[in-house]
């Protein structure tokens, strides 16, 4: 894979093809945000570290024992079951070592690792890409253009609270149209 | 952060006797939009996710209980389960002998389609929603979800609280996951067709909002109170996904489940088949429905407030 190709995909995973903004994955997360700009991006990094690690192991259980004996229906658990590993770890990592922080981000970390991002992204990536590491790169395209949309949404978020809406249009409708609106302006990167 | 989510959902802190986890407090968090709504779920018995109902049965409530005793009468079969499932002491409430009425079976579906819509109202489980532009796959993913919801639901009532409770959101999980590989089998049998378009949907049932907030409301709830209220969600989120997914095949590629009907007069607006166009819909679908919750709220509080004022008059 030459260096044209491999800037061409993390763009487009990035921008064009945004987990978030143009395939709709893993929205939930960034509309539950937390208000700090640094736990937001924080919880985001975690979101992204555990699709890097839910679309590799993913792909290689795939290549090497689904898509041989035609058991890609266990793909789904597999990599649920992998996720809630990663968690654990995690879990066990923070409460050693940073518990203040694992007391602030309480539930959300739950909510930032296992969610329809990681899997969606694990799922898909694992169909769309050939070598391991074409998926390593990918998916850190994809985690990168995680961290994008959640940049992107506490922005509008803050807007939000400056502007002059409809009082019907408060909270989810205004988030999602205002996603939506960003979402349109990513379509112009698709070539 | 943990405060910033108190602070911005109230409302459970209030009401709420049964114990939440903070993943409540975060869906919550998102659906507490204002304070009418706020009002609204206090005053409805099953107030808000995880509150409600041993309360309900315990405090007299004057025209809420009116309502329930006509549907009590109603459905008399599904009474018979109610009190069968009120013998378990699954309820952590202190008076847990023989409750009455452990649910309200039109009020939880009114809830599930209209006042708590899974997409339009919390916002829960929305990736099939901005991605389907296909009424007829979208029938099918809320079908699926359904399904899912039951088990999962289920298996929330008969051990969610046998677990540890750090790892409940995980084992409830990996129900739905299990539930969602049954899906998938059973699709790729029976509707071979249907797969490509909704394969990786039934698969993002497992980690969807929706299944997971269920389980933990279903967590020390009678089954029946569980089953009830996974299919009053399962039947809201079919429904608003058909729509959603109608309104946007009829405008976006000018069909409906595969019929054209638009004749070629218009053409078709194929921005929203896109995810851009979805997010917009369901954001002005959303915006519609807390447009008229808020109506009905100051219709409420104006009638209220009127009713008072006679009655000063009067005296």
């Amino acid at each position: 894979m030459n260096f044209p190709t491999i800037v061409t995909l993390a763009l487009g995973l990035v921008l064009a093809e945004n987990l978030v903004l143009s395939q709709g994955l893993g929205v939930r997360p960034m509309l539950n945000a937390p208000a700090r700009l640094a736990h937001g991006v924080l919880l985001s990094a975690l979101n992204g570290v555990a699709v890097i690690a839910a679309s590799l192991v993913s792909w290689v259980l795939n290549a090497f024992v689904y898509a041989p004996n035609g058991l890609e229906l266990l793909q789904t658990p597999s990599v649920v079951v992998c996720i809630i590993l990663f968690e654990l770890l995690l879990d066990l990592l923070l409460t050693k070592l940073a518990p203040t922080l694992r007391e602030t981000l309480g539930a959300n970390l739950h909510l930032y690792t296992l969610n329809t991002a990681t899997l969606g992204a694990a799922l898909v990536l694992t169909g769309s890409t050939a070598s391991l590491g074409e998926a390593a790169i990918a998916s850190a395209a994809a985690a990168v253009g995680l961290l994008l949309a959640a940049l992107l949404f506490h922005s509008l978020r803050s807007y939000h609270r400056f502007t002059d809406h409809p009082r019907s249009f408060d909270g989810l409708p205004l988030a999602l149209i205002s996603a939506g609106l960003v979402a349109l302006v990513l379509t112009g990167f698709v070539f | 952060m943990a405060k910033k989510l108190k602070k911005l959902a109230p409302q459970p802190e209030v009401v709420e006797t049964v114990e939440t986890t903070a993943v409540d407090a975060s869906v919550d968090a998102s659906t507490e939009l204002s304070p009418e709504e706020g009002l609204d779920r206090s005053r409805s018995a099953g107030a808000p996710d995880g509150a409600g109902e041993p309360n309900a049965a315990d405090t007299p409530e004057t025209s809420d209980n009116a309502e329930t005793q006509d549907e009590r009468t109603d459905s008399a079969a599904g009474q018979a389960d109610a009190d069968a499932s009120a013998v378990e002491p699954a309820l952590p409430s202190a008076t847990n002998a023989r409750r009455p009425l452990p649910i309200s079976l039109p009020r939880v579906l009114l809830d599930g389609i209209v006042r708590k819509n899974p997409v339009l109202v919390a916002g829960l489980g929305l990736v099939p929603a901005l991605l389907l532009a296909d009424a007829a796959a979208a029938l099918a993913v809320g079908v699926c979800t359904t399904l899912a919801l039951l088990v999962t639901s289920l298996a929330a009532s008969l051990c969610g609280q046998y677990l540890p409770e750090k790892f409940r959101p995980a084992l409830f999980t990996l129900i739905a996951a299990g539930a969602a590989v049954a899906l998938e089998f059973a699709i790729g049998e029976l509707l071979p067709d249907l797969m490509p378009r909704i394969g990786i949907f039934v698969a993002l049932i497992a980690v969807g909002g929706l299944t997971l907030s269920r389980a933990e409301y279903s967590t020390a709830r009678p089954p029946l109170d569980a089953l009830v209220d996974a299919f009053a969600n399962g039947i809201g989120y079919t429904l608003a996904l058909t729509l959603i997914g109608a309104l946007r095949e009829i405008v976006g590629r000018g069909s409906i489940f595969g019929v054209d009907v638009t004749f070629g007069v218009l053409p078709p607006m194929n921005a929203l088949t896109t995810a851009a166009g979805g997010f917009i819909l369901v954001g002005l679908l959303a915006g519609a429905i807390q447009g008229l919750r808020l109506s009905r709220a100051r219709r409420r509080a104006a009638k209220v407030s009127k009713k008072s004022n006679d009655k000063e008059v009067s005296a």
